[in-house]
């Protein structure tokens, strides 16, 4: 098209100092950062990668986020279902409270957790004479995340699950399906979109996640080290390198999951215009 | 004094909305354009508003070239399809928009918002926010805010498209009336035929980025200039043309084909009655002839009760006036 | 046979009022698991910071509140703040404007562009300032060498902040102003205004309450920022900590309850924004 004519005055003013501010701001400290990462070669940042202990962080991090992120799949999307369909008396004060973990501090939900699980405290006293240790274990961690993603996939899950046609429902009913069967066949693939992308969005969340894990982990190289403490203490060592390649394959991990959910949603988006 | 433009055309991209259109207002004129959509008229509206650049050609507001005059310095009032109200202003604050941000006096604003709003016999709203109006009325505190800068030249974008059919009856003879009252040069596009009939001195006609024909609404229906403009403009008749080789065809209104139960001249043709719908000012009577053709006839009902006619019977029909074209290049 | 209405387990119509009890049942029992789900996730760990901050008595706790090093972490914290929140709205304003009053190529990259520091981990956000500006960097060492400290000083933990909460106001801005579309502004430019009158007359007002949503978003970010600014803080007492930093300083020192009594003070500021959250939407929600 030829842009030759803006009736709409400001766009080379926005544009401009949107470009410059991204720029100065993401786009330029990020590649600074893959310079870094490869400022020794190649071979530098693979090695920085794939020590044992970064490996095992990787590995760690992987895992747990993995784990809280199916949890929240699983309790968020009934929490998301009551929020959307069931009516009970307070239910937007419970709405209201789900974004709390996005509102709150992520350093006082990580000493909030640890007073929590700890083996004196209130929920680890309970879990600790079954010989559940939830503090400073993988556990802990995993519920850490699970606070942390909570808000994400109930707010990705919960407008879908508003959006369902009930007469979908009631025809399935009429057609003699079960209630598990309409839900397997009908809501369940209207709803895995969203599902999907929800569990994306923790899980991406839970990958960089540092503040509310690192007071509960317990931070054990080789155990219960996430990649971000490593990276951390990377740096307090001056390694910057290592700093810096460890960061790039975090950084290209959560961009990957992002933008697999961004294709396959564009893609069956395509395929439904289609049919 | 007028407004025109000369060679306007425009391109979007491979699609051509319009080619090199040229056409000339006269001062206190209501000039509607009119056409299918995609047919550029509201693209040549927004060039003449200045909301657009056309490719080539030129726009002249009296005298001035205009042409590269941006849309805030053209002294045009535009109504939008949608209005387009400020919904956080008050009525009062829309319609006053236009004077505040040239620096009017305040005290100069104040009493002609008023008289404006009394114009469109809105007075008593001025506090009221647009989504507490109904359509008609958000549309007349569309032309009353058009209206505030005392515009050289008023463009309405399909004015009463968001209105219902009762609405846009009352607000066409209310525009018309306003019009003549204020005498400012108008420019009004639609895809109604009855809105351009009822409102416009001329009617502009535009198809795929052409101008067909220009002329008073009378002359546009009688004497189309072309085959695609007769049909545009209401139903047309397929007829033959006797005198001449019977296989060429002209085109007649339904209130051209004259019917009786006896061949006559002018010569007729014969056909026989499909269907009669008595239920109006015009009795409409659905006819074949020549095995499928058919053609539609419209008769007075005095008319229609000295025929007598019924599903069935075997006419004659005469037209009045048969046109024939030139074939289009 | 009939086929039992079964559609009552999931939708409330008058024919499944026959065959309730087995769906109230389900009903609640789905309730009461979402409820224990959100109340241990969400709810304990919340009173647990008042029940620790209390620990030691009410006057520990106001004292703790009161104390130098944390009224010096207060005003860090609203200082960040005050930089950092104007500075993103102001680009979320102009992203705003660019994409969503005009077409031009590339404006999807450019908004997913701006997507991309949702993705990025705090201490990354952090790592990438000390890379950039820090004291062994070109530009680092030269402003070090002017007596400016970026890095282990306020400037960093600014800077690292503004990358975390870039896109909060951005998101909001931008979507609204695509969907209010170009007529309003047309229609003023045509009514003779200016850019600018025509940006603060008509624009800015026409989406002033997702925007005050993007900008109460992205100051709760920033004041509860925590894994960028540690990167980019020398934890220095009094100096470079913010209240998220002080609350980890209190905990390290064994000081739990101060530490969970300066907590308290970010759980308040969580809970306002909340309440001011939900103010905000329902405004939205009612055009």
């Amino acid at each position: 098209m030829a842009y030759s004519h803006r009736a709409i005055p400001g766009f080379r003013l926005s544009l401009g100092f949107t470009l410059f501010y991204l720029s100065a701001l993401v786009l330029i400290p990020l590649a600074l950062l893959v310079a870094k990462s490869q400022s020794g070669g190649f071979s530098a940042f693979w090695r920085a990668v794939t020590t044992p202990r970064a490996l095992a962080s990787l590995k760690f991090t992987l895992f747990v986020s993995f784990v809280a992120a199916a949890i929240n799949v699983v309790f968020g999307s009934i929490l998301a279902w009551v929020l959307a369909r069931i009516p009970f008396p307070g239910r937007r004060f419970v709405d209201a409270l789900v974004d709390l973990p996005l509102a709150l501090p992520t350093a006082v939900a990580g000493i909030a957790l640890t007073a929590l699980y700890a083996d004196r405290g209130w929920i680890g006293s309970l879990l600790a004479p079954l010989g559940i240790h939830v503090a400073f274990r993988w556990t802990g961690v995993v519920i850490a995340l699970v606070f942390v993603g909570l808000p994400f996939l109930v707010r990705t899950v919960q407008p879908v699950i508003a959006e369902l046609d009930p007469a979908v429902e009631e025809a399935a009913a009429t057609l003699g399906a079960s209630p598990i069967q309409t839900f397997a066949f009908v809501i369940l693939p209207t709803i895995f979109p969203a599902l999907r992308a929800g569990f994306a969005a923790a899980f991406a969340r839970a990958l960089g996640e540092y503040g509310s894990v690192v007071f509960i982990a317990g931070n054990m190289p080789m155990k219960t080290e996430i990649s971000a403490l490593l990276i951390m203490t990377k740096l307090d060592q001056f390694d910057y390198v290592g700093a810096a390649s460890l960061g790039v394959v975090m950084l290209a991990t959560s961009l990957l999951v992002l933008l697999l959910v961004h294709a396959s949603r564009t893609a069956s988006e395509r395929r439904r215009a289609v049919a | 004094m007028t407004f025109e433009v000369r060679d306007i055309s425009k391109r979007f991209g491979l699609y051509r909305a319009l080619d090199s259109v040229s056409l000339r207002i006269a001062r206190g004129e209501l000039v509607a354009l009119l056409g299918p959509s995609g047919c550029g008229k509201t693209t040549l509206l927004r060039i003449l508003a200045g909301l657009e650049m056309a490719d080539s050609g030129t726009v002249h507001f009296e005298g001035t070239d205009v042409t590269h005059t941006p849309a805030a310095a053209r002294g045009v009032g535009l109504v939008f399809q949608h209005y387009a109200l400020f919904e956080h202003m008050t009525v009062f604050d829309n319609v006053a928009f236009g004077l505040r941000v040239r620096g009017t006096p305040k005290a100069k604003i104040g009493p002609r918002v008023r008289e404006l709003l009394a114009r469109v016999r809105l007075d008593g709203y001025a506090d009221r926010a647009p989504s507490q109006l109904s359509g008609g009325q958000r549309q007349r505190v569309a032309l009353a805010r058009a209206l505030a800068s005392e515009p050289k030249v008023m463009l309405l974008d399909e004015p009463f498209g968001a209105l219902d059919a009762g609405v846009r009856h009352e607000l066409r003879a209310w525009l018309r009336r306003l019009h003549d009252e204020t005498h400012v040069t108008t420019v009004l596009v639609t895809h109604d035929r009855e809105d351009a009939f009822e409102l416009a001195d001329r009617v502009a006609i535009m198809n795929e980025g052409r101008l067909e024909q220009v002329g008073p609404p009378a002359d546009v229906f009688r004497r189309p200039a072309t085959e695609w403009v007769m049909r545009f403009l209401g139903h047309v008749n397929e007829v033959p043309v006797h005198g001449s080789e019977s296989s060429v065809f002209g085109y007649a209104r339904p209130h051209e084909l004259d019917l009786s139960r006896s061949p006559s001249d002018p010569p007729s043709f014969g056909a026989r009655v499909r269907r009669v719908q008595a239920a109006g000012a015009l009795v409409r009577v659905e006819l074949e002839f020549d095995g499928n053709r058919s053609v539609v006839a419209e008769v007075d009902e005095g008319r229609f009760e000295a025929l007598a006619l019924q599903s069935g019977d075997s006419v004659f029909v005469s037209p009045r006036l048969v046109r024939v074209f030139d074939p289009q290049i | 046979m009939q086929s039992p209405d079964l559609a009552g387990l999931f939708v409330s119509t008058p024919s499944a009022a026959r065959r309730d009890r087995p769906r109230a049942l389900a009903r609640a029992a789905l309730t009461a698991v979402a409820l224990a789900f959100l109340g241990v996730v969400v709810v304990l760990p919340v009173l647990a910071v008042f029940a620790k901050a209390l620990e030691d008595g009410v006057f520990a706790y106001l004292r703790a509140v009161v104390e130098a090093d944390a009224l010096a972490a207060m005003r860090l914290t609203l200082w960040i703040a005050l930089l950092v929140v104007p500075a993103n709205t102001v680009f979320g304003l102009a992203a705003g404007w660019a994409i969503g009053k005009f077409e031009f190529r590339g404006k999807t990259l450019l908004t997913s562009l701006i997507e991309v520091p949702f993705a990025v981990s705090p201490v990354i956000s952090g790592l990438i300032f000390v890379l950039a500006v820090g004291p062994r960097s070109v530009l680092g060492g030269r402003l070090l060498e002017s007596g400016i400290r970026v890095i282990f000083a306020w400037p960093g933990m600014a800077l690292a902040t503004a990358f975390v909460t870039f896109g909060y106001v951005a998101r909001q801005v931008i979507t609204l102003m695509e969907t209010t579309g170009r007529d309003k502004e047309e229609a003023a430019l045509v009514l003779g205004a200016s850019g600018w009158q025509t940006f603060w007359r008509v624009s800015l007002p026409s989406i002033r309450w997702g925007l005050l949503y993007g900008v109460i978003l992205c100051n709760a970010r920033a004041m509860g920022e925590f894994g960028g600014v540690s990167v980019v803080s020398g934890h220095v007492r009094g100096m470079t900590n913010t209240l998220p930093l002080y609350v980890e300083t209190l905990y390290d020192d064994y000081r739990f309850s101060a530490s969970f009594a300066v907590a308290s003070l970010l759980v308040f500021l969580a809970v306002v924004t909340l309440i001011a959250k939900v103010l905000v939407e329902r405004k939205i929600k009612v055009p």
